[in-house]
């Protein structure tokens, strides 16, 4: 009887998982790291991770890869004029008393470079592992998968994966997919391969689209950036998180059986969906890669210590970052 | 040696008398020697680094400090020394900061959505750097910078945060001051001196290498949620003239302690005339920031990675807190990370 009972509910299960994967493309990582996770694929990062990463700082040479705070930065049409910055005092009127200058920062945590966390998106009324978007966020924030929860856990290992390099071209096409090829055949021109647990850095090149023509041909035009195949790609290496030098990591308009695969075929931004949703892991927009790409292409080394850990702001849907790539 | 000299040349005019034709000499003497006393009473860092240096003591985090740095880490593990970014923390600047959601679940279907937030925030409002534009006086910042022409509305032309953005990896060293008195934390006011810096070192086993990041436990961020917040804003134990120049002698990258402002409060008096501001009540601040180039770590969370410290007897560790690259910014908030 206990027998048939337990078999019941694997068939149960068997049929639920073969009808989900079937409906939604892909499995999802929810409930891998047990049902209270708020991390996702960080979990890949282990002390042994970091033993290596730290191994890999050979010259002391430090890189920054955000953005500068400021305003006229290419943030996007939603959040365009948000970041700004004003002096509370400075010391114009103070004659030669000494005195204190400071200043009060308003931003999007969207808007300058940032990951976008694991609360950034939902769909079916559940976020990442499952847990309610109704109930968990709120006014208050989100009360599940905060940023803050990550804010020990991105050092490790980053790879630059430099396609626009390997095309040979200053930057991608406006409707260039970044597929699976292209990063295997850059990482192999580049010589390095992937472990679980890297951070993923691929450089499009695109952020001279905004030097060269401004922030609206940056973000409202269409942007190259990876797919659906680079999506599964970075699960099967177990990444980390992904990072890229655009504004929205996906191919943009995306790619329509993308869509379909989520199971959500009006959605623009599956790639997002499939990544943060289903899979937990973090992705980082508009990473500022050109300094980086230009010492790793000088050396021919194109791994590193990446430190990338968010500001610990609590239960928040992302984060600014001042990600280091440490040479 | 300067000094020497020029008292030298001084007192051979003067035996001369005030006429005759060496008592240009005695003119140029007493400027000398007004100008070599000023020098050695502040003996700033100003010039040192170039007439365009924006970084001050941070040069001294070279690549080679990063390399060793990066040697130190032993047990693998991540610490984070950042207070909770969020209303309610301790800290005058925080009662400042907000954030609010944007969008959020509620009211949702069954189709995807993105919830976003947005942030007001003092930039020195949280665990933070103060960077060398913070502080001024004789209408000048850090390196001589003149602040009419620098210190603008639109921000700081000269200082700002951002040059830093690449100089935070480094050494870091815990000097546990709370624990080496045997107190949960220090008393209000009690001035951290050279020997507590000293002897709280040798008995951790640790010694000070030029770029270091120094991190002084004061135990005081206990007190808040203990008592009112009034009571952690009301004056607090921290570091006062001897220790900033012990800083200096060290060749310490950057300093950062557990409490609002590193430097006691009150501060000491002598200090203050020290740096010719009698009535200034951060002298330390001034001597450090504005005389030395050093940026200064405020709310630092110590109390964890002062465990983990006790538990292995290993004080030093590769410490990383970049700044955001926040232009032209007086301060910016930081995630700073121990890996140890």
């Amino acid at each position: 009887m206990t027998m048939w009972k337990l078999d019941s509910r694997k068939l149960v299960a068997t049929t639920f998982l073969c009808w989900m994967s079937l409906a939604f493309g892909g499995e999802t990582n929810w409930g891998k790291w047990g049902p209270d996770d708020q991390i996702g694929t960080l979990n890949y990062i282990t002390p042994e991770t970091i033993r290596h990463a730290l191994s890999l700082v050979r010259k002391g040479e430090v890189y920054h890869l955000a953005l500068p705070v400021e305003p006229g930065q290419p943030t996007g049409t939603a959040r365009d004029g948000r970041i700004y910055r004003y002096m509370i005092s400075t010391g114009q009127a103070s004659g030669d008393a000494p005195g204190f200058a400071t200043d009060q920062l308003f931003t999007p945590v969207h808007g300058p470079t940032h990951w976008d966390g694991l609360a950034h998106i939902y769909g079916e009324g559940k976020m990442y592992n499952g847990f309610d978007a109704r109930m968990e966020i709120t006014s208050r924030g989100a009360s599940k998968n905060g940023v803050h929860h990550t804010s020990t856990k991105v050092v490790t290992r980053g790879v630059l994966v430099d396609i626009a390099r390997y095309k040979g071209v200053k930057y991608l096409a406006g409707d260039h997919i970044v597929t699976p090829q292209d990063i295997e055949g850059a990482a192999l021109k580049q010589g390095v391969s992937f472990r679980q647990g890297d951070v993923v850095l691929i450089r499009t090149g695109w952020m001279d689209v905004w030097r060269e023509k401004g922030k609206d041909a940056f973000w409202r035009s269409g942007s190259p950036g990876i797919g659906w195949g680079v999506s599964q790609w970075l699960k099967e290496i177990k990444a980390a998180a992904v990072g890229v030098d655009t504004l929205n990591v996906e191919i943009m308009p995306c790619e329509p059986e993308a869509a379909q695969k989520i199971g959500q075929p009006q959605w623009g931004m599956p790639i997002h969906y499939e990544l943060i949703r289903n899979q937990g892991m973090m992705s980082g927009d508009l990473f500022y890669l050109d300094e980086i790409a230009a010492a790793c292409a000088k050396d021919g080394v194109y791994e590193f210590l990446f430190v990338g850990q968010p500001l610990n702001i609590i239960n928040a849907t992302g984060s600014p970052v001042s990600p280091l790539a440490i040479k | 040696m300067i000094v020497a000299h020029v008292k030298k040349i001084w007192l051979r005019t003067a035996r001369g008398g005030f006429s005759g034709r060496r008592s240009w000499h005695k003119v140029l003497a007493v400027i000398l020697l007004c100008g070599a006393n000023r020098v050695s009473a502040s003996d700033t860092n100003w010039g040192k680094w170039g007439p365009d240096d924006q970084l001050g003591t941070l040069n001294y985090v070279t690549p080679e400090v990063t390399r060793h740095a990066a040697t130190l880490p032993k047990q693998l593990k991540v610490y984070s020394l950042a207070l909770p970014l969020a209303s309610g923390q301790p800290g005058a600047a925080n009662r400042r900061l907000e954030r609010y959601m944007l969008s959020t679940g509620q009211g949702s279907g069954p189709q995807p959505s993105f919830p976003g937030d947005h942030l007001s925030l003092p930039t020195h409002g949280t665990t933070h750097w103060d960077g060398l534009a913070h502080v001024y006086g004789e209408g000048k910042i850090y390196n001589g910078y003149d602040i009419r022409t620098y210190l603008t509305p639109a921000g700081a032309l000269k200082n700002g945060i951002h040059n830093a953005a690449t100089k935070l990896v480094t050494r870091g060293v815990l000097v546990d001051v709370a624990r080496y008195k045997g107190t949960r934390r220090l008393n209000q006011g009690y001035v951290i001196t050279t020997d507590d810096m000293e002897g709280t070192a040798r008995k951790q086993g640790v010694s000070f290498r030029q770029g270091d990041v120094v991190l002084i436990r004061t135990g005081w961020l206990s007190i808040f949620g203990e008592k009112a917040a009034e009571a952690f804003e009301a004056g607090e134990p921290g570091i006062g003239w001897a220790v900033s120049q012990w800083l200096k002698e060290k060749k310490v990258a950057a300093v950062a302690a557990d409490n609002e402002f590193v430097e006691v409060q009150p501060c000491e008096p002598e200090a203050a005339k020290k740096i010719g501001h009698p009535k200034f009540a951060k002298p330390i601040h001034y001597e450090l920031i504005r005389n030395q180039g050093m940026l200064m770590g405020e709310l630092f969370q110590l109390d964890e990675i002062a465990e983990a410290c006790a538990a292995d007897g290993i004080y030093e560790f590769l410490f990383i807190a970049q700044p955001m690259k926040l232009t032209n910014a007086t301060a910016s908030p930081i995630n700073p990370l121990v890996i140890k």
